[in-house]
């Protein structure tokens, strides 16, 4: 294909991806590594570094959407960012190190994992008895959430377990660097099974979130020359493209259809990410 | 009548509705950051990739080309990759300088925004948020340091 049909593509499928990414909390990163590379025949170094800006456009194109809407746990999410962004540092720091197939293989790995924990348990968890959990109450991570359209008003929700919550932030924030995801895929669970978030507030929790941490990884990949305009550039269009306007449809999707869509979709890459590391 | 915000010994924080009203503002402006990056970020990149396209009439026909730009090899390809090699991109106009002053004006979104809210925890007197938030800001400050290094 030629440069200007290559560039399409990569707009293209970028715009898929942050429509999901939008819809999902996610970044999009595992629609886009994969897409890039099996489709597109990019190098998985490059893919990976248009996929971390892509997640930082997922996350500034629909982020002014939640901030509206007040969905976002602004607390929570700083205070797991610190081990996050630590994670990605390191994470990005290893990519350096490991070759192209080892990275093929971790990445079909992770979405294995993470297809498995998004279809098994999701959201829901907010009105489980609550445990004790001093860190929460000391930080006020605690919040509120505006109620289902029959209630009204805003009902409260606790934070728990955020000691978990932080230890599973920073292994979130080495995947993210190491593989060019969001990290979305592990900290939207994270929020509502490990920590009884409900699933709206994680999304949106998760948008602001990997942003910051694929910023952290974007500016090693920058340096290290993985970031390159013809694949980023058009990413970065994209998916911008994508999550502005997913962001304006998520209030009225359900979470079932959430979580069908996501599991079909990563369980396909993961098996083509594996065969392509293992071939 | 209710009493106004009291300065002073006794008084640790604001009270909670004129910190509700702060916080208020903080995510309006803050929304308005994120939009006016986003676009400005978009504008950038889709107009160095015009010009680069615009310069390099192969783009929309020559098949052969795309293995030269992606990985790339130097030549029509070659894109900055250090602060200084994007500078003198920038100050000849060349697109694909243009095109990654938009993708680093991009990354640093997110930045801004954690900027600001440090601002805003600062401002509703939340010692452990300002701290915090400022430690995130750190390691995003270090990340492109790093980066720089290597």
């Amino acid at each position: 294909m030629t440069p200007a049909e290559f560039m399409a593509a990569c707009f293209g499928v970028s715009v898929a991806a942050g429509l999901l990414g939008a819809l999902l909390g996610l970044g999009g990163g595992f629609v886009i590594v994969p897409a890039l590379t099996l489709l597109l025949g990019v190098d998985i170094r490059y893919a990976i570094g248009a996929s971390l800006i892509g997640v930082v456009a997922t996350s500034s194109g629909a982020g002014a959407a939640y901030v509206r809407e007040h969905l976002t746990n602004t607390r929570l999410a700083m205070f797991l960012e610190l081990a996050t962004t630590l994670g990605a540092l390191l994470g990005a720091w290893l990519a350096g190190m490991l070759s192209g197939a080892a990275l093929y293989v971790a990445f079909g790995c992770l979405q294995f994992v993470t297809a498995g924990l998004m279809w098994f348990r999701t959201g829901g968890h907010e009105n489980d008895p609550p445990l004790p959990d001093p860190v929460a109450d000391r930080l006020r991570l605690h919040g509120t959430v505006a109620g289902e359209r029959s209630e009204g008003g805003r009902r409260a929700y606790r934070v728990v377990r955020s000691r978990l919550g932080f230890g599973g932030s920073f292994g979130a924030g080495i995947i993210s660097g190491l593989l060019g995801v969001g990290g979305g895929l592990i900290k939207v669970p994270l929020m509502t099974v490990g920590m009884h978030v409900p699933l709206k507030v994680a999304t949106a929790t998760s948008n602001f979130m990997i942003g910051v941490t694929a910023a952290a990884s974007a500016a090693v990949y920058f340096m290290r020359g993985d970031v390159d305009p013809f694949v980023a550039g058009p990413t970065a269009l994209g998916v911008l493209l994508g999550a502005v306007t997913g962001s304006r449809l998520l209030p009225r999707l359900h979470s079932t259809a959430i979580r069908g869509l996501f599991t079909a979709a990563v369980l396909l890459v993961a098996v083509q990410m594996l065969r392509r590391g293992l071939a | 009548m209710e009493a106004e915000a009291e300065i002073g010994p006794h008084a640790e924080t604001p009270p909670a509705a004129a910190r509700a009203g702060d916080l208020e503002r903080v995510e309006t402006v803050l929304g308005g950051v994120l939009r006016w990056g986003v676009v400005a970020s978009a504008a950038l990149i889709g107009i160095g990739l015009t010009m680069w396209v615009a310069r390099h009439p192969g783009a929309m026909t020559d098949a052969t080309a795309l293995p030269l730009l992606v990985p790339a090899k130097g030549g029509d390809g070659a894109f900055p990759t250090t602060p200084g090699e994007l500078w003198t991109g920038l100050v000849r106009l060349e697109g694909l300088a243009v095109a990654t002053l938009g993708l680093v004006v991009l990354v640093l979104t997110p930045v801004v925004r954690v900027g600001a809210s440090v601002v805003a925890f600062a401002v509703e007197r939340d010692r452990w948020f300002t701290l915090i938030t400022l430690g995130v800001l750190a390691v995003l400050i270090v990340s492109f340091v790093l980066g720089k290094v290597e």
